[in-house]
């Protein structure tokens, strides 16, 4: 009884932040959990009218024709692709950034370097693509600066090989100032004595940055590599479609785009929730492993 | 201490209060989404009043109300005063609440996906693949019963029975009731900069490949052929394909068995045409990404020289040419002649170039296929393509014409007169007219010989119209063949828009053509023409 009393002052006392946290449980119950009722449509023989549980039960047929379909393996082979791109280069970019901005010692200058590279992060994809395309289109700046230096205009969105660089470039435009504030806050949090006792052994400041801050950030840096793994199937799709186009399919078509064409705009519902839940569900594996790696390894985990 | 207390209640309260608000504010927007909907109090207001009113001539006891959604028209808004509307609630009883969408594919592709679509729509897309939904309401049964005006149509033309799908009526086709005068895309240049070189116009497409090369060197800036997206230069029945002697999609031959145009060596030697035009610089390099709101704009500002396109968009063109240049011309000229010294243009077709689709949910079937039917009826027809008798037009030799005060006041205006008069009246091809007089707005042209009225572009051609040929129309299919075609359409498709665009550009050479071709049937393409072939012998043995 006594236990139950605690739990009911705890709540009380606690009520304005219970209620705050209403909102964000409301969004993932709703955007989250409801819809998982959704993936029955890949195993049926979905039609709207009939709704999930009036069509016809199809079994696995979706998942044997994706799994025989190229068009699938394509779009996978390139979300892997572009979300490893996104690992081995943009993950790491903020870490450095927010090391280097850690390294000025003016604190006006400081604050103004973090505030400008932030600022992408707010601007919309549609408008940031519109900008990327007007650079980079066959009389944009970076075409003509080509032209200076001799060498020869080309289009950029249209070239399949350059789709990958232009997304990870741009990426790294728009995220990575924000992504840093995380690590900024860690690095404020680690603990000025152990700089000083750096200091009084003779430690320089690249000596701090690798025994002292880089260590003492690796948690932070493990968990949002974890979080990192658990979408690895996932990138921006409207970002994607902004940027594709049907010369650049081969590189550019990933599971997202594909599941749009395929199940919203080609009507083959059935088949596309069947590519989308096996998307999720390697999603879901890579975190396990990710997790359970960095368990055993750091002692680092998110559960 | 109190008072810090208070501060924190008062902030988490803010907080509460403002997220609540976000997200009220995601539902009411979600609700309303890109979309101009008319259905607000004024207009339940209004139809309390109306309902005061009831018309001998209403189709219902009660008003009816019935959405209707078509896509969005920069040109010509959707205005929910207009006068059709007006009168329609008043004297048929029906309050139509028309929604219009900018992006109408996703918002259709989405409303249909959650089972939310109107009462009446525009279709879009592939109209098989619609059907294959089951979302359509099957209209035979309908028809017979309640719409004699459209079954008088389906009487008399014999064409309309192609569109059915499993022997049903599932659309409802936009019926022309004046003369074809439509020639489709046509080739357009700038006459002006021709004469300034000396050149001559350009009667097939060898001459205008080498009169484009010599405008692309005199005119540097510019750029020679411009075209908007890929559709319109490589797929669409609307691109050049098809002067050059090729197709892309289904066509028929004179036997009536159907083939697929690109895995023949006609549509190969019409892509090696546009590979040279695009490596030469002739052809925009960048027209897989030119929206057609920049290519227009492009064509206004002399950046583009020469299109293959709609040629009603001339009048506008030349206008904002002449800003800067007075002396420019953008004109219309024949159709050029292949490498055969044959011509040939696809056309708009005679009928179903507008397709209506009802939802299968809908509740007032009976009064919705009454109302349907009036569209087609004579006054329905006057209605939605000149207004209100009386008030807009008059009948004169048994004609209909605008009244002299309408033309006067909307050609008055700084806008385009169609268009105006199409918002406010709520008339032509940019709302509602299942009956189509397709030279409606002859009135609201500028009768100067120099103004390319549709009656003037037509004056081009007449001599040639034996060249225009009506769009293929596929046969009716079977639910089964509707379903299949769905499953390989998007994948043989996708695969030959990036190949394709990949011979034009050169990035994939000729040699690899055979294997291209194999790829495309391995993927469906040889299958989707056994269908159609396999569909048309069943529907020419049916109506032996």
């Amino acid at each position: 009884m006594k236990k139950k009393g605690e739990v009911k002052r705890l709540l009380y006392k606690n009520r304005y932040l219970y209620i705050m946290l209403l909102f964000p449980l409301i969004y993932f119950i709703l955007f989250k959990y409801k819809p998982m009722y959704g993936v029955l449509i890949a195993f049926k023989n979905f039609k709207v009218r009939e709704g999930i549980l009036g069509s016809d039960w199809a079994g696995l047929k979706y998942f044997q024709q994706f799994l025989e379909d190229p068009d699938f393996w394509n779009a996978f082979k390139n979300t892997v692709i572009l979300s490893l791109w996104q690992i081995v280069i943009c993950f790491p970019v903020p870490i450095l950034f927010a090391l280097l901005v850690n390294e000025i010692r003016w604190g006006k200058m400081k604050g103004l370097v973090q505030r400008v590279c932030c600022f992408p992060h707010f601007v919309s994809v549609v408008v940031a693509i519109s900008l990327m395309m007007t650079l980079v289109s066959k009389d944009g700046l970076v075409n003509q600066i080509v032209v200076t230096m001799g060498g020869t205009a080309k289009s950029y969105m249209l070239d399949s090989a350059w789709f990958r660089p232009l997304y990870v470039i741009s990426d790294i435009w728009q995220e990575m100032g924000w992504s840093a504030i995380i690590y900024l806050a860690a690095i404020s949090g680690v603990d000025t004595q152990l700089y000083e006792a750096c200091e009084i052994d003779g430690g320089g400041r690249v000596m701090k940055l690798l025994h002292i801050t880089l260590p003492c950030i690796a948690a932070t840096i493990t968990i949002m590599f974890i979080l990192r793994m658990g979408s690895i199937m996932t990138v921006s799709f409207d970002k994607v479609l902004l940027m594709q186009n049907s010369n650049t399919y081969n590189t550019s078509d990933v599971i997202s785009t594909f599941v749009y064409r395929r199940g919203l705009q080609g009507m083959q519902y059935s088949y596309a929730t069947a590519v989308g839940l096996v998307e999720s569900v390697i999603s879901l594996f890579f975190l396990g492993i990710t997790n359970f790696v960095s368990s055993k390894l750091s002692d680092t985990s998110l559960f | 201490m109190k008072r810090k207390e208070a501060m924190k209640k008062i902030t988490a309260c803010v907080l509460t209060l403002s997220m609540a608000a976000g997200l009220a504010a995601c539902g009411a927007a979600g609700g309303a989404e890109g979309a101009n909907t008319a259905g607000t109090a004024e207009n339940t207001a209004k139809e309390e009043n109306v309902s005061a009113d009831k018309k001998d001539t209403w189709l219902a006891d009660e008003m009816v109300t019935i959405t209707y959604a078509r896509p969005e028209s920069s040109l010509q808004p959707y205005d929910p005063d207009c006068a059709t509307v007006t009168w329609i609630r008043e004297n048929l009883g029906i309050d139509l609440q028309v929604s219009t969408y900018s992006d109408y594919e996703t918002k259709m592709n989405t409303l249909l996906a959650a089972n939310q679509l109107p009462d009446l729509f525009t279709i879009w897309g592939n109209v098989n693949d619609v059907v294959g939904t089951g979302s359509l309401l099957e209209l035979t049964e309908l028809i017979e019963q309640y719409a004699p005006n459209i079954q008088q149509d389906y009487d008399n033309i014999p064409e309309l029975s192609r569109y059915k799908v499993d022997g049903g009526i599932y659309t409802l086709a936009q019926i022309r009731r004046d003369e074809n005068w439509e020639q489709g895309s046509v080739p357009c240049i700038r006459t002006d900069l021709l004469e300034e070189q000396g050149l001559a116009v350009p009667t097939t497409w060898d001459e205008l490949y080498d009169v484009l090369d010599v405008l692309a060197e005199a005119y540097p800036e510019s750029i020679a052929y411009g075209a908007r997206g890929d559709d319109r230069v490589l797929f669409n029945y609307m691109s050049p394909i098809k002067g050059l002697g090729g197709d892309y999609g289904l066509y028929q031959d004179e036997e009536g068995v159907w083939h697929m145009g690109c895995l023949e060596d006609s549509y190969k030697e019409a892509l090696q045409y546009l590979n040279r035009m695009y490596e030469a610089g002739i052809l925009d390099n960048e027209y897989l990404i030119v929206s057609a709101d920049d290519w227009k704009s492009g064509l206004g500002t002399g950046k583009y020289l020469f299109y293959y396109d709609n040629p009603v968009f001339l009048d506008t063109l030349n206008k904002t040419l002449r800003e800067t240049n007075p002396d420019a011309k953008l004109e219309p000229i024949m159709f050029l002649a292949n490498d055969k010294g044959e011509t040939a243009n696809y056309g708009h077709p005679n009928n179903y170039y507008n397709v209506w689709g009802i939802s299968a949910d809908t509740e007032n079937q009976e009064v919705l296929m009454k109302f349907v039917n009036w569209l087609y009826s004579e006054q329905g027809g006057y209605l939605m393509n000149y207004g209100v008798e009386g008030v807009h037009w008059e009948m004169v030799d048994g004609k209909p014409r605008f009244l002299e005060s309408v033309v006067e006041e909307y050609k008055s205006r700084t806008g385009d007169p169609t268009y105006e008069a199409g918002s406010e009246i709520g008339i032509g091809d940019l709302f509602l007219d299942m009956s189509w007089y397709s030279n409606y707005d002859a009135a609201f042209k500028s009768t100067s010989e120099e103004s390319w009225t549709r009656e003037n572009i037509h004056k081009v051609y007449e001599t040639h119209m034996d060249d225009v040929l009506q769009q293929p129309i596929e046969p009716p299919y079977t639910t089964e063949e509707s379903a299949r075609i769905t499953e390989i359409n998007q994948s043989y498709m996708d695969y030959s828009k990036t190949e394709i665009n990949k011979f034009v550009s050169g990035e994939r050479s000729f040699d690899e053509w055979d294997a291209f071709v194999q790829e495309l049937i391995n993927k469906g393409a040889q299958e989707r023409v056994d269908i159609a072939n396999q569909a048309e012998q069943r529907f020419a043995e049916e109506n032996r």
